[in-house]
């Protein structure tokens, strides 16, 4: 039975190194800055399924030496560029020991102790440091090829760091391991005791004393090759409660700790402030990378490493095909396709020779237009999307009725100058919706859909891929025509939108915004005049309005506000919106709520744009309770 | 255990011996089966000496007015079916105020308490109206206690499985370990940690499922479906529901699923058990396993998960939502059947 390749886990839960890599575009290392790696905190931030917790499993010893192993295969070689750019592997072998610290677990529930504040972080920095020190020291065996932890007698730790527990020349590594593991067995059964809490009084520490000691000099262990870059990485440090991540980050910046140390956490933890701060700070002892950034900003390298994925998981299938992007039809092909173009191109004309054939203003381009597409029969789909866009242009003029009185006809060139790709876009979106025809097809745009997230593409390329599988098992075709693209797209968006009261914290007033926002995204985007080409995707509050947000005071004497934090909030991390901001337009700063692109198409709204609609908190909170209610035909007409 | 007209021979049975003092704990919320339990021990006989009410939520105002107006009416008639002096209200929140899940510590804080016992012989949990990150650790608690304290520890429940698929929990995307069944699963000495997962299928989990799927790096899965069950077709139902995940993510291969009676938690348990000494025996020469279990399915069923979490030392993973609503459109009839099982004391003392 074919596997979906698309829905084997993602990279990061991978079985065995050799899927993981098979499986991992290395583009997403771009996001890596290229100094102070190594002897600077650095901080990854995303939502889930971006990327990060992969990122971190690159640099684990399994992987690393299995990236080493294969370093010839043509696949490999990109990857192998980019870590030696990093200098984390030479052709020797890895220079990095990496060791994975996951922040779940026990640590959070520290909190809800009855003990005192000093008492509990003695219990938080115990217990992390007894498993940096245990992980670390796994690491090493892995590297070496090494039993864990009974060769670990074979391993020894010179000269200790400046400030430590116990001061010794050298410490063996089996004796430490010993330490650690009754200090970690002692904490953790009382923090999930049911009854009592004793714990031995050595098990505390008020820092992370473990990244001190491997700041000495390199370990030795006999006969075997160790790594001087000695790297601890944190994941998933949002659960970690707020004071615990804000003792760690202090902590790892400590001058005293030399070793390389990074973190990952999602979104989700941090202020509505510090959401829509840019992900690109860096501090003096700090660099921060916010993964959705990255991707928007460069999404042409974006797309390659959507590429990449995607040619790497059907190249595991039994299709013979090497190219995703190859299956998917980037034109209208089918009979009834072309049919339903041709119809669209004859009546766009029609209409908008019925609207502007006797203004005179317009003559030369309804001219051109007639001249550029007449006797194209092929060119359907073009021809449509040119009338369309001559009468959205030709609509946004009318109100300046010169354009009857006028004595000359306008230049062609105006007319090629206003044509610009958002406009020709717009377009294409009206005449789509206009004539039911596809929309959401082509690789750009399906990877388009993916916002920034990896996970999300996957999601998209899984459901494609059943169809393709669909469509060769019952031997039709072996490509996914434009209408077959659109209709996976639209049903994936709606899907998601149904799915968000049971994903997503706060999940049905999530669901009833983003239904607001789309509702009315759409109804402007429709406008005769298209006057937000190519469309508009999300809505924007005025900055001194957001910022009662965030302000507790304000919060607390009204409700309704702190509702709509929490809303915003969860919407936001959870990548159902992204914030931008704050943007300025018409004189005034903006707080920008565009949609998740996967759900564009559930309102037939474009991929990529960044357009926006202003709106009043109040509206805001309306839609919240109400949801968004389109006026009437009635209020419509009303002045 | 009694189901049934054996709910009622068992209470009835019990409630002639004079010298019996029950204590029943329930959950006093929104769910219309919160009382249910009480009332079927009084038309039995068994009225209980105390009753403790565990009044939960997240601390933060309730938006759900349909859900505010059943907890009130349940409240009501609670008042009218036991006397007040009998009852202690007992208030567990469930959100810390950075909105991360409390309430499985703060209702071991408010249970654990042996004094609170004194006098007691038996202690009954109404689990009907709790949601699992609460009485999992209740119980759990309870039954550390109850050698000591009150010696005869009983559960019952209305069991709903329609209703359960009709209450949606919402928001839920954290997988965390319950408190008290963390059972030494995450340790970073382990050697060779192999995690063996057992998710005890139920309806409309994929969010939850997928949660915990990202939790660990699994070595195997087994997933529980439940067989016997009311609706014969209940299993097939929930593969096809879950096809992607089970045969594309997790390649599940048909030897792997696990079949517990849907109507008798301790199959449910004897099959958890089973999994257990299996795994441990084969896989313990390649490493360490480290069995899991999760639960989504009805009360019944995450009962004998519970009852095998706590005698086989396995880890409860479980996905904590921030709220639940009910969905009306998929709302059935609130009567469940009535199950009682005793989990405690008499019935296993060794003469």
């Amino acid at each position: 039975m074919q596997r979906n390749p698309f829905r084997v886990q993602t990279s990061e839960h991978a079985s065995n190194q050799e899927e993981f890599l098979s499986l991992f575009g290395s583009e997403v290392l771009e996001i890596l800055p290229k100094d102070g790696l190594w002897n600077r905190l650095l901080i990854l931030e995303a939502a889930p399924g971006a990327g990060k917790s992969t990122i971190l499993r690159l640099f684990t010893p399994e992987v690393l030496k299995e990236v080493h192993r294969n370093r010839a295969r043509p696949e490999n070689l990109g990857l192998i560029d980019r870590l030696e750019n990093f200098d984390a592997v030479s052709t020797r072998g890895p220079l990095v020991l990496g060791t994975l610290v996951s922040c779940r677990g026990q640590y959070a529930a520290i909190d809800d102790l009855e003990l005192s504040h000093a008492e509990k972080r003695r219990w938080f920095f115990g217990l992390l440091d007894a498993r940096v020190t245990l992980l670390t020291l796994r690491s090493v065996c892995t590297f070496a090829g090494l039993q864990y932890p009974n060769d670990l007698d074979k391993l020894t730790i010179p000269s200790l760091g400046s400030s430590t527990d116990t001061a010794r020349s050298s410490l063996n590594g089996f004796e430490l391991y010993q330490k650690a593991a009754a200090r970690e067995d002692s904490l953790a059964t009382a923090i999930d005791s049911l009854t009592s809490h004793e714990v031995c009084e050595d098990s505390f520490r008020t820092q992370l004393s473990a990244l001190r000691i491997f700041s000495g000099p390199q370990f030795e262990m006999s006969g075997v090759y160790l790594p001087e870059i000695c790297l601890t990485m944190f994941d998933d440090v949002q659960d970690l409660t707020p004071w615990q991540q804000a003792e760690l980050v202090k902590d790892l910046q400590n001058r005293d700790i030399r070793t390389a140390r990074w973190m990952a956490r999602r979104l989700d933890v941090l202020s509505i402030d510090e959401l829509l701060q840019s992900g690109g700070t860096d501090g003096r002892d700090y660099q921060c990378r916010r993964m959705e950034d990255w991707a928007r900003g460069n999404r042409a390298k974006f797309r390659r490493l959507l590429e990449t994925i995607a040619d790497r998981r059907i190249r595991k299938t039994d299709l013979g095909v090497n190219n995703f992007a190859s299956l998917l039809d980037s034109d209208l092909t089918t009979q009834s396709e072309i049919n339903g173009a041709t119809a669209a191109s004859e009546k766009t004309r029609e209409d908008v020779l019925a609207a502007h054939g006797d203004e005179f203003a317009y003559s030369s381009w309804i001219k051109v237009t007639e001249a550029d597409y007449k006797d194209k029969p092929d060119a359907h789909l073009e021809s449509a999307k040119h009338w369309r866009a001559l009468d959205i242009i030709t609509n946004r003029r009318r109100p300046k009725r010169e354009a009857r009185l006028s004595h000359e006809p306008r230049p062609p060139d105006d007319l090629y100058h206003q044509k610009t790709s958002d406009v020709l876009t717009a377009a294409e979106l009206l005449v789509a919706l206009d004539h039911r025809l596809p929309f959401y097809y082509s690789f750009p745009r399906i990877s388009g859909l993916a916002s920034s997230n990896i996970e999300q593409f996957l999601r998209i390329g899984g459901a494609i891929f059943d169809k393709l599988l669909l469509l060769q098992v019952t031997g039709r075709r072996s490509n996914i025509s434009a209408t077959e693209q659109d209709q996976i797209a639209r049903r994936l968006a709606r899907a998601a939108i149904e799915a968000l009261p049971r994903d997503v914290p706060f999940g049905s007033e999530v669901q009833r915004l983003v239904q607001s926002i789309g509702t009315y995204s759409r109804e402007v985007t429709t406008r005769e005049a298209a006057s937000y080409s190519p469309g508009v995707i999300g809505v924007g509050l005025r900055q001194s309005q957001f910022e009662l947000l965030l302000d507790d005071e304000e919060i607390q004497h009204r409700a309704e506000l702190g509702r709509l934090r929490d809303v915003l909030r969860s919407s936001i991390a959870h990548n159902v919106l992204e914030a931008r901001g704050p943007k300025k337009v018409k004189g005034h700063s903006w707080m920008v709520f565009y949609l998740n692109r996967l759900l564009s198409p559930a309102f037939r709204l474009p991929v990529v744009s960044s357009q926006f609609q202003e709106i009043a908190m109040s509206d805001m909170l309306t839609w919240l309770t109400y949801g968004y209610r389109p006026p009437s035909r009635q209020e419509r007409l009303l002045p | 255990m009694g189901a049934g007209k054996h709910f009622n021979q068992v209470w009835r049975s019990l409630s002639k011996d004079s010298n019996r003092r029950i204590l029943l704990i329930i959950g006093l919320g929104f769910d219309p089966r919160c009382l249910k339990g009480l009332e079927g021990m009084i038309r039995a006989g068994a009225i209980p000496n105390g009753c403790r009410a565990v009044e939960y939520g997240s601390g933060r105002p309730d938006r759900n007015e349909g859900l505010i107006a059943l907890a009130e009416s349940n409240k009501q008639r609670l008042e009218a079916i036991l006397p007040q002096d009998k009852v202690q209200k007992v208030q567990v929140r469930t959100l810390s105020d950075d909105g991360r899940n409390v309430g499985g510590r703060r209702i071991v804080e408010a249970f654990n308490s042996p004094q609170d016992y004194v006098g007691y012989t038996d202690v009954v949990v109404d689990i009907s109206a709790l949601p699992p990150g609460l009485y999992f650790p209740l119980i759990g608690t309870l039954l550390q206690l109850a050698a000591r304290s009150f010696h005869n520890l009983h559960v019952i429940v209305s069991d709903n499985p329609a209703l359960d698929s009709s209450i949606v929990a919402e928001g839920g995307d954290r997988a965390e370990m319950i408190v008290g069944f963390e059972s030494g699963t995450e340790r970073a000495a382990t050697a060779d940690p192999l995690h063996v997962w057992a998710p005890v299928l139920g309806e409309e989990a994929h969010s939850q499922l997928r949660a915990i799927s990202s939790h660990r790096d699994w070595t195997l899965i087994h997933p529980v479906l439940p067989f016997p069950s009311k609706n014969p077709r209940r299993g097939d139902e929930l593969v096809t529901s879950y096809y992607d995940l089970l045969f594309d993510e997790w390649q599940i291969e048909p030897e792997d699923f696990i079949y517990a009676n849907e109507q008798n938690p301790f199959d449910v348990y004897r099959a958890l058990v089973s999994l257990s000494v299996s795994v441990r025996s084969s896989l313990d020469s390649i490493g360490t396993p480290q069995v899991y279990v999760s639960s989504h399915s009805s009360k019944l069923m995450s009962l004998g998960a519970l009852l095998a979490a706590f005698e086989e030392k396995l880890g409860v993973v479980h996905v904590q939502p921030s709220s639940y609503f009910i969905d009306s459109s998929n709302r059935e009839d609130s009567d469940g059947e009535l199950y009682e099982v005793w989990l405690a004391g008499e019935p296993y003392a060794t003469p």
